[in-house]
């Protein structure tokens, strides 16, 4: 099977799409083979790329190639250690249990601490010490990319580490609505409570998902009540703290408030230099300090985009063979700003999103609410939101004054919208990108369709 | 209860206990050792409902019963007495008392019926009961529990199993990245079967046995394995899982032979692996005609190379291993001994054997070297 995988990797890469999955391609290592299944590995930054574009291509041509069907894993490269037994534990078995292999691990010992996010470190490290006993539920709260879920998957980390004996459960709000909607199709609500109830730590991400889910929130309140009661430790994160996730329940809202309230902030220039030399360091790779200080200067503030380019230069490097310099540095930079670096404002996404529909600035600050004028006004609000952090209160002033409630509800519906409609979703993404970069799209403005509430 | 024992028989009980009593307090009584007193013999029992010890000893018996006390506290009381005889006595309120001359101790007990109760070995010889010698025992787990898990995400490999298959028992413990293997013809081997033993079992076995000599017996009983050896029985609850399949992995036949001695090849590698210092403590092998080259390298602290003289004739071929399973495995030999290494290439299972034992099969897998 290794030559076949061998000349089906190589035609691939002959006809790879983009860099990155040149580079995964070239990065993906042979690890074991059986009759069904093929076992590969790849470095934690090409990971994703991997599994989402390269394997269903992977597999589909070596199933051709050996005429019969075979399963390729891709799993994240963990040691250079080989190993005996490589199919023993399913490749994916962790992600059964909630806590996605993320390779490197997101532990508290890769967390970068800076003075925005030390605060929050430091309570999940206690939580992780000493879980039910000091803060409970633990709330984490911050924008996009900014390492909520980095702390909680380390707290998971940390309890597996130190107190094996507790069972600890990480899942997103979705993923729990989904159990929930399950549960009770299946007729299984008591089985799915039980279940629950058993968990000595329970972690829940993205928790302002849980937005007008009325039954979820119901199941989550009796599940929050039970663990609380027992001292068993509850984290939660959301994007937004507690009394501003309106969509939520006043007692669920009121509980949340109950152990510890933290928030992240976006990490400064110091610790962004220091988010992209230890990334790097995990790869094997050196980054000049001048390399790292470039990129941390020109970039926004969030962890992901700063891992987002740091993917971008050294699988341009690895390609290429260049060495890591402040020349390539900006030559990738130059590939995402145009060699332009335009600070996003809340002015540029309100102008921008004007344009893209059609509309005028002020429009958007009127107080009209035709159905056309209205979706972009949230498109725009979730925007000032998401990219620039901006408060809700403030968005609202900016709205033609309107109330902060307004901007809660139009980002929570928007957030919600993009789950249903991916055509929303791509429109959002190209409007970020001609705010970022000043270009424009190739997309003809959007109409938008149809509302459904 | 009242009874005298010696301090030496209460002692060694109370010993081998420490390592068994729970110390995380889920059930305060768990932390207790049992002591019972019948005609004219005194049984100290501790558990943690893993694995439980029963050790018999000779007592002067005045009234019989049962008490328990806190297995530390009353290791540490016993430990500090003089030798010679010391008196135990309990009260309705089942504390302990504890009295050797004018020292005089009153220890807070708990209820003996709440003590939990422990399998007992079966009396009569069963077809899954074999004898062997102590120390052949303790040498065949002495030679396969370092090669075991700390992984409890991966239960079958935290121990060690035992295997009795065609008249052998094989003895086997694999962390994934190395396999250690110890065969033995074996009377009374019978009926097949396979069971795991925790780390910690493993360990304890070892105290037990340690200085024993003669047959011991063991004896498999559904999720239980019993260790009878003289006055000491201890019983063992197997893990719930399966070893993985292992005969796979075991090369039929490799490209290269290496010829070494334990000692001066342990040392060198110790020397070189200071440098070894990441994660996995990657040393690269270089061998050559006559002589095996070892080289350790960080890139913040610097380069260690030292050469050891070794029988090997074929091409050069440079490999990769932690240095620390190196060092693992001949540090059980003497340093006198020679070790057989048979290599095929850079990414398949290389094996060491030693012609001294033959019953003993070591498995490595080698290391990516970037």
């Amino acid at each position: 099977m290794r030559e076949q995988l061998n000349s089906v990797i190589e035609r691939l890469r002959s006809q790879a799409a983009t860099m990155e999955e040149e580079a995964a391609l070239r990065a993906v290592q042979y690890v074991a083979h059986d009759k069904e299944r093929c076992l590969l590995e790849v470095k934690p930054l090409l990971a994703a790329i991997a599994r989402e574009k390269l394997l269903p291509k992977i597999q589909a041509s070596l199933s051709q190639a050996m005429g019969r069907p075979v399963r390729v894993h891709i799993r994240v490269a963990r040691s250079p250690q080989r190993e005996l037994f490589p199919f023993f534990r399913a490749p994916d078995s962790n992600e059964a249990e909630g806590i996605p292999d993320t390779g490197h691990g997101r532990t508290f010992e890769h967390f970068v601490v800076g003075p925005t996010n030390r605060f929050a470190h430091a309570a999940a490290f206690a939580v992780a010490r000493n879980p039910g006993r000091q803060y409970n539920p633990l709330f984490l709260y911050g924008n996009v990319g900014l390492g909520k879920t980095h702390l909680l998957h380390a707290i998971a980390h940390g309890i597996r580490e130190q107190h094996p004996a507790l069972e600890v459960r990480y899942v997103t709000a979705d993923a729990f609505m989904a159990e929930v909607v399950y549960a009770i199709r299946r007729n299984r609500l008591p089985h799915f409570k039980a279940r629950f109830h058993r968990i000595d730590v329970l972690l829940v991400d993205d928790v302002q998902l849980l937005a007008g889910r009325e039954r979820t929130q119901e199941e989550f309140f009796h599940i929050f009540n039970t663990l609380h009661e027992s001292g068993k430790q509850i984290v939660l994160a959301a994007d937004r703290p507690p009394d501003e996730l309106l969509q939520l329940e006043e007692r669920l809202r009121n509980r949340f408030t109950w152990g510890l309230v933290v928030d992240i902030q976006p990490p400064e220039l110091e610790t962004r230099v220091a988010i992209l030399q230890r990334k790097a360091q995990l790869e094997g790779v050196e980054l000049p300090y001048e390399v790292a200080l470039t990129l941390a200067q020109h970039l926004g503030h969030s962890v992901r985009e700063l891992h987002g380019i740091l993917t971008r230069l050294l699988a341009l490097a690895s390609l290429t063979g260049a060495d890591i310099t402040l020349d390539l540095a900006q030559k990738v930079l130059g590939s995402t700003t145009r060699g332009e670096d335009r600070p996003v404002t809340l002015e540029r996404i309100q102008e921008t999103v004007a344009h893209f529909f059609g509309l005028r600035v002020e429009d958007l600050r009127s107080p009209r609410r035709s159905r056309a004028i209205a979706t972009a006004r949230q498109i725009a609000m979730y925007l000032c939101r998401q990219d620039l952090g901006a408060s809700f209160p403030y968005i609202g002033e900016c709205f033609g004054g309107r109330d902060h409630t307004t901007v809660i509800h139009a980002v929570t519906s928007i957030e919600r919208r993009q789950t249903l409609e991916p055509e929303l979703r791509r429109v959002i993404e190209s409007l970020r990108r001609i705010v970022r970069t000043g270009e424009g799209s190739p997309l003809s403005p959007w109409k938008p369709a149809p509302e459904r509430e | 209860m009242e009874c005298r024992m010696t301090k030496d028989d209460l002692l060694g009980a109370l010993y081998l206990a420490q390592g068994i009593v729970d110390r995380r307090v889920t059930l305060p009584v768990l932390a207790h050792v049992l002591i019972q007193v019948s005609n004219r013999e005194a049984t100290i029992l501790a558990t943690d409902q893993e694995i439980g010890l029963r050790r018999r000893s000779g007592a002067v018996v005045s009234k019989r019963g049962a008490a328990t006390a806190n297995a530390r506290v009353l290791y540490e009381i016993v430990r500090s007495l003089a030798d010679g005889e010391i008196e135990l006595r309990t009260d309705e309120r089942y504390q302990l008392e504890v009295k050797q001359g004018r020292s005089q101790f009153r220890i807070v007990g708990i209820d003996p019926e709440e003590f939990p109760a422990m399998p007992a070995a079966p009396e009569a010889k069963t077809k899954a009961q074999l004898s062997i010698d102590a120390e052949n025992l303790r040498r065949m787990l002495e030679l396969t529990l370092f090669a075991s898990s700390a992984d409890e995400a991966r239960p079958a490999l935290c121990g060690v199993c035992f295997e009795r298959r065609d008249g052998l028992l094989n003895v086997v413990a694999s962390d994934g990245h190395r396999l250690s293997l110890v065969s033995r013809p074996l009377k009374g081997v019978r009926a097949d079967a396979s069971v795991i033993l925790s780390r910690k079992a493993v360990t304890e076995m070892l105290k037990v046995l340690d200085g024993l000599s003669g047959e011991v017996q063991l004896t498999f009983a559904g999720g239980v394995v019993f260790l009878g050896a003289g006055d000491v029985e201890l019983a063992m609850r197997t893990v719930q899982a399966e070893f993985p399949s292992y005969e796979a992995v075991i090369p039929r036949e490799s490209k290269r032979a290496l010829r070494i001695p334990a000692g001066r090849w342990s040392q060198a590698l110790r020397r070189v692996g200071v440098l070894a210092v990441e994660q996995t403590h990657p040393v690269r092998l270089t061998l050559d005609s006559g002589k095996v080259e070892m080289w350790a390298r960080n890139t913040e602290l610097g380069e260690a190379r030292e050469e050891v003289e070794a029988e090997y004739t074929g091409d050069t071929f440079t490999i990769g291993f932690n240095v620390r399973y190196l060092l693992d495995v001949l540090g059980l030999f003497p340093g006198d001994t020679t070790v057989a290494v048979e290599l095929e290439d850079d990414e398949s299972p290389t094996i060491f054997r030693v012609p001294d034992e033959p019953e003993f099969l070591y498995v490595l897998m080698p290391m990516r070297l970037s």
